[in-house]
């Protein structure tokens, strides 16, 4: 299936290529309940690992796009017939594929800013270039005076900081919820 | 299933985030794919943790309010800033000849990207007439405002999207594409933004940006380049939020950026016009690029003064009576086209309306 051209994704391009069927996908079936992020970690996972290691070496961006896809969508229609178990995790991503009410942006941009002005001042700026000013990682790069291997490092931890900040202020109220409503 | 410990989820955030930019920007070795394979198929953790970083990097993309984050401080502008770079006397030194060999081999670049371009190349003109108010929806669904005689020139690549304000006064609505940054050009200034609203005037030596909401980059091109070299190399960043402006002037020296109610015109659908601090003279100009009542100002010194204000661009009369209130000026109707405003006559004041 996979053709040996293997256009290995353009700039960008792999985010929007994994997320679009997705956000289709769950938009149609109106997932109105939630599954977790782990769980459905879990499953890819699982799946993952039985496919042939040289096929995914070849494709892993394609592979893992519809193993996830997969997972998702047959996790949206499993739970529709079982009772919801809260987790916010699905519920955001599924958030995250459509388009979202105003209450629901401000809520989220509202934890993002929170989240940024923890994050030590150069870190901040790096993303706030990128994603704030539009500059792409050379010209961040350049802005910085520094080079893009640099930067690339710095974004990464930039946001392996802030989903760790984001993380822990989620995982308590979620924890505590979800302790309330498990039959 | 959810306890990690903080050290280690920050450790696998680490690497999850590291492999997706990976991922986004470079072509990958088959050594670095077997590496990803075995990285993602060792835990399910790693799995969910590619999924969260990618969650992340969706929200910081749609974040609203990055221009409540404060820039680091080193980029605060100081008040009169120049943009084209300061010519420097020394000779050629090594790092200048690296230089200008990269320079050349970005122009062949940009040559052959020109080149193989151009059938694809989505170039459309639009313009006004003096009284003409226009509004235009691009391909990508960003909105233009063109005020009466104004001329834009769009050009929409599949990297970016360029329009050029040849001449005028326009509002860009940018509807958001991370992958295609939307570039306005006007004589030697750049604005570059993704998602915004702003403004650009380019008047005989000057050229004005104003903010509406959102961020954008201002730059320079170098005053010695010439435009059938391409694209200008990137020079000096300035970045502007929402109600800032600055007016630049042909040889690159910007204003300081100050406070302007560009909002209250952007929000009320630009059917204002806004003015701040801006001389008699240049309001009237503006005015009379809006109406077919044109208003001559026969007093040099009313001409100089500075004033603040909003109008309804169609309506010169609430700005002649403005003045009357404002100034003590002289106001009589030559003929139906034409109001003069002339020095004050203490004693009379001609009623012309």
């Amino acid at each position: 299936m996979p053709n040996a051209g293997g256009s290995a994704g353009r700039l960008g391009d792999w985010f929007r290529d994994w997320q679009l069927p997705l956000r289709r996908f769950l938009a149609r079936r109106r997932v109105g309940t939630s599954a977790d992020i782990e769980d459905i970690a879990q499953e890819v996972f699982v799946r993952l690992i039985q496919y042939d290691r040289a096929d995914l070496v070849d494709h892993p961006k394609a592979y893992l796009f519809k193993i996830a896809a997969n997972v998702s969508a047959e996790w949206a229609v499993r739970s529709s017939r079982r009772l919801p178990h809260d987790s916010a995790w699905l519920t955001e991503l599924v958030d995250a594929f459509s388009p979202d009410t105003e209450v629901e942006r401000e809520d989220r941009d509202e934890r993002t800013r929170s989240a940024l002005e923890a994050l030590p001042p150069r870190a901040r700026e790096i993303l706030r270039l990128h994603f704030g000013e539009g500059l792409t990682h050379a010209e961040v790069a350049a802005a910085l005076g520094v080079t893009r291997k640099i930067v690339k490092r710095d974004m990464a931890r930039a946001y392996a900081e802030l989903r760790t900040l984001l993380d822990f202020e989620l995982v308590g109220p979620v924890e505590r919820q979800r302790a309330g409503v498990e039959p | 299933m959810t306890s990690s410990e903080p050290d280690s989820h920050r450790r696998i955030a680490e690497q999850a985030a590291d492999w997706l930019l990976t991922l986004q920007s470079e072509e990958m070795t088959q050594e670095q794919r077997a590496e990803l394979v075995d990285w993602l198929c060792e835990s399910p953790q790693h799995v969910a943790s590619l999924l969260r970083i990618c969650k992340l990097q969706r929200d910081l993309a749609r974040f609203t309010q990055w221009r409540q984050i404060a820039p680091m401080s080193r980029a605060t502008p100081s008040k009169i800033m120049r943009l084209v770079p300061k010519r420097t006397a020394p000779s050629f030194t090594r790092r200048r000849w690296g230089r200008a060999a990269a320079l050349a081999a970005s122009v062949v670049m940009v040559c052959l990207a020109g080149w193989f371009g151009v059938a694809r190349l989505g170039y459309q003109e639009f313009s006004t007439q003096a009284g003409e108010r226009r509004e235009i929806t691009l391909a990508d669904g960003s909105v233009m405002d063109l005020s009466p005689d104004t001329e834009v020139a769009v050009r929409y690549r599949a990297h970016e999207r360029s329009l050029t304000l040849e001449r005028g006064d326009a509002i860009f609505h940018v509807a958001k594409d991370r992958s295609r940054p939307f570039i306005v050009a006007a004589a030697r200034t750049r604005v570059r933004a993704v998602g915004t609203i702003f403004r650009v005037e380019r008047t005989v030596g000057h050229v004005c940006v104003a903010v509406v909401e959102g961020v954008v980059a201002v730059s320079e091109e170098p005053v010695s380049w010439h435009r059938s070299l391409g694209p200008a190399p990137p020079l000096p960043l300035l970045s502007l939020a929402a109600n800032e402006q600055v007016s630049i002037n042909v040889s690159g020296i910007i204003s300081p950026v100050h406070w302007t109610n560009v909002d209250a015109a952007g929000a009320s659908g630009s059917n204002q016009l806004t003015f701040d601090d801006q001389t008699v003279a240049d309001v009237a100009r503006r005015f009379n690029s809006h109406n077919r009542i044109q208003i001559e100002i026969s007093d040099p010194s009313l001409a100089a003064r500075r004033i603040s204000g909003i109008f309804p661009p169609d309506d010169p009369q609430s700005f002649v009576a403005f003045l009357q209130v404002a100034a003590d000026v002289q106001v009589s109707q030559r003929d139906s086209t034409h109001i003069l405003l002339g020095p004050p006559r203490t004693s009379a004041q001609s009623s012309a309306r």
